[in-house]
């Protein structure tokens, strides 16, 4: 049975489902795509893989020297404390960064093939989520050979991980279709990134401000909720905290509908607007 | 009846042609506005179905609506009235390259357009070896489609597209680059998709093509359709009420091609003088015409002859008008004219295409041959499906129940 295509003005709900029927068909785009990004980061390269740790290892060294020899924080074992929230918020940050503008670099297909645009950021984000998984494998060596208790909260990481790539597929979805009509999206996104890493915990423990009104307004953040929960897991050897778990996971789930109800609508002009 | 391949439900679509853009959040908020645009209706109302399995021809001017047709096809662009339903899987072969990656070897191309119409992969490298050989690109599949020419882009294209199982086929302009040889391949693999119930839309400034090929022909004004019919009433329609000198320039520009060197005496150009002596595109059957063709000798060159042949749209060779027949000529070093007098152009209605050779008949020596090079039409008041057009006249005798005698001579109408 030959599938109908039925193209209008509106955005009505059977255009909405007939978007993700199209998804499911073009499922093979996505892998194709996704390993094209994974090819594009190690190409070239001979050490591959292990390029994508060294801007993360390099900060945690300078992170390490100046909080724990200057700044003195009491922070045990803080290169594990570091690693645990620094590798997901890499992985967070360099999706959004690459997602941005991803649209508009792909204008050349955009214009003249039907297909799931949304793959196209999509795909940046999985490539670095896959790639989070063998970082993973190399922070749990990490935090072995410092001697850091670890046990069955690293379980939640099944749950964690997936939530924020939901959280993060999100965000690049809304970002991307926004720069296709306003350029300079790109420059508040590069500029939002930096003063978000700062105000997340993730050279500095929450409970520093505890007593504090930064404390409470850090806590509307939810990107806090998660690297909380990491360095709970990592470092603490204890569960995420439920209410942090919960909120993250209601909040990945709206932004994940709306950035993709969003994309919806723009992306009906991105073949005349890129 | 079943639900046609494509309905096009008064489709219309509006582009907003800017003139200033506000393209930065801050423009925005300072001006509170996008920019300064107006609006064109590049689709006004525009109605058509296409049942499963037919080849529609869509012709026009530029910027009269018949790429934006296409795009609303494919999905990606939007009507902003009215709806369109296409059923099947729609390939698009909407501009050269429809959407190559230059760093990508031809092969990954393959791999990445078959992957962005929705194939599964398995599927993709399952038509791979013949979408390779289709496209005649040998080894050069491996290389990086950024060092292909634009034949070699479109032959790839083509070949993708045309072996994906299409139900709906789109095409814009795509067959303009290319070969004459590998035209014809393309052609008879549009007849063969044709022949599986493939629906096919092909957008062309080539009215040859279209007539040859299509079933039906639409016309597009301004964006709205201004005629919808047979292939040969859309046609004459579309060229007799257009402007003049757009009309020819449809008619396709007269080319001279110098793929093949020429020997020492080559074709500079050809034009078809009317009996007034203008220059003219268009004729009628029995007109008096002039064929006037310079060229440039760069030798003396003694036995020397011309041929004009005219041919169909459809490749029938019609008339060959050998000078030797007459005797040959000595063309001395230099440029020189050369002129082909038909005092009554004994050729049906239809599009046709004159060649033009010289060449030495003693020796078969052939110094140029331009193929095609001057397209032009032949009007007649009476449509026919033939090629000739002779002065005759009918004669009848008496009945034996009538005294009168009727006498028709039946010319053609200048």
């Amino acid at each position: 049975m030959a599938v109908t295509h039925v193209y209008t003005r509106g955005v009505g709900a059977g255009y909405v489902f007939g978007q993700l029927r199209e998804m499911l068909d073009h499922r093979d785009l996505l892998i194709l795509l996704t390993q094209k990004e994974l090819k594009v980061k190690y190409k070239g390269t001979a050490l591959g893989f292990f390029w994508s740790l060294l801007n993360p290892l390099l900060m945690m060294v300078v992170y390490t020297a100046v909080f724990t020899v200057i700044a003195r924080f009491p922070v045990e074992r803080y290169p594990v404390f570091l690693l645990a929230a620094l590798l997901p918020w890499t992985a967070f940050s360099a999706s959004i960064l690459g997602a941005t503008n991803s649209i508009v670099l792909n204008y050349n297909l955009v214009r003249r093939v039907r297909f799931p645009v949304e793959f196209i950021p999509l795909s940046i984000v999985l490539a670095y989520v896959v790639n989070l998984v063998p970082s993973i494998g190399i922070l749990f060596l990490f935090a072995l050979g410092f001697q850091q208790p670890l046990g069955w909260p690293l379980l939640s990481l099944v749950l964690l991980i997936p939530l924020q790539a939901m959280f993060t597929i999100g965000i690049a979805l809304i970002v991307s279709s926004l720069t296709v009509y306003l350029r300079d999206v790109e420059h508040l996104v590069t500029l939002g990134m930096t003063v978000w890493f700062f105000g997340t915990p993730v050279l500095y423990p929450l409970s520093i401000f505890r007593g504090k009104a930064l404390y409470v307004v850090l806590q509307l953040n939810p990107m806090t909720w998660l690297m909380d929960s990491y360095h709970r897991v990592w470092h603490e050897n204890a569960w995420p905290q439920p209410g942090f778990l919960a909120a993250y996971a209601l909040v990945a789930i709206v932004i994940l509908v709306a950035g993709q109800l969003l994309f919806t609508r723009l992306s009906r002009r991105f073949a005349e607007e890129v | 009846m079943s639900e046609p391949a494509i309905r096009l439900d008064h489709v219309s679509k509006r582009y907003r042609l800017y003139r200033r853009r506000h393209q930065s959040l801050k423009e925005v908020l300072v001006r509170r506005s996008f920019g300064e645009w107006r609006d064109l209706w590049a689709l006004d109302d525009v109605s058509v179905d296409v049942p499963q399995g037919q080849i529609v021809g869509i012709i026009g001017e530029n910027g009269s609506g018949k790429s934006t047709t296409l795009k609303v096809l494919s999905g990606i662009i939007f009507p902003d009235r009215g709806e369109a339903r296409v059923r099947g899987r729609v390939t698009s072969l909407l501009e050269l390259g429809a959407g190559f990656q230059p760093e990508y070897s031809g092969r990954e191309n393959i791999l990445l357009y078959g992957a962005l119409l929705g194939l599964r992969r398995s599927e993709i490298e399952a038509g791979l070896d013949a979408i390779i050989e289709f496209s005649e690109l040998g080894s050069r599949i491996e290389d990086p489609v950024k060092n292909f020419s634009s034949g070699m882009y479109m032959r790839l294209g083509f070949s993708i597209a045309v072996h994906l199982h299409p139900d709906v086929l789109l095409i814009d302009e795509a067959l303009a680059v290319g070969d004459a040889a590998f035209q014809r391949k393309c052609y008879a693999r549009l007849e063969e998709l044709h022949g599986g119930g493939c629906t096919i839309l092909l957008v062309s400034h080539d009215l040859e093509s279209v007539a040859r090929f299509c079933q039906r022909a639409i016309w597009l004004h301004r964006g709205r359709v201004a005629a919808d019919g047979p292939v040969a009433e859309t046609i004459e329609r579309y060229l007799d009420i257009s402007s003049r000198p757009v009309a020819e320039r449809e008619l396709g520009v007269p080319i001279i091609d110098r793929s093949i060197p020429a020997g020492d005496v080559e074709v500079i150009s050809a034009r078809i003088l009317n009996a007034h002596g203008a220059e003219t595109r268009r004729l009628n059957s029995g007109d008096a015409a002039t064929v006037e063709v310079r060229y440039l000798a760069r030798a003396d060159v003694p036995g020397a002859a011309f041929s004009f042949n005219i041919s169909r749209n459809d490749g029938l060779r019609c008339v060959e008008t050998p000078s030797e027949v007459g005797g040959t000529y000595s063309l001395a070093k230099g440029e020189g004219v050369a002129r082909l007098h038909l005092p009554r152009l004994g050729l049906h209605s239809g599009l046709y295409n004159g060649s033009i050779a010289v060449y030495e008949p003693a020796t078969g020596r052939l110094h140029d041959h331009q193929d095609r090079m001057l397209p032009f039409s032949v009007a007649h008041p009476r449509e026919g499906t033939a090629v000739v057009w002779l002065d005759y006249e009918w004669e009848l005798e008496p009945a034996l129940h009538s005294k009168r005698t009727r006498r028709e001579a039946n010319r053609p109408a200048v």
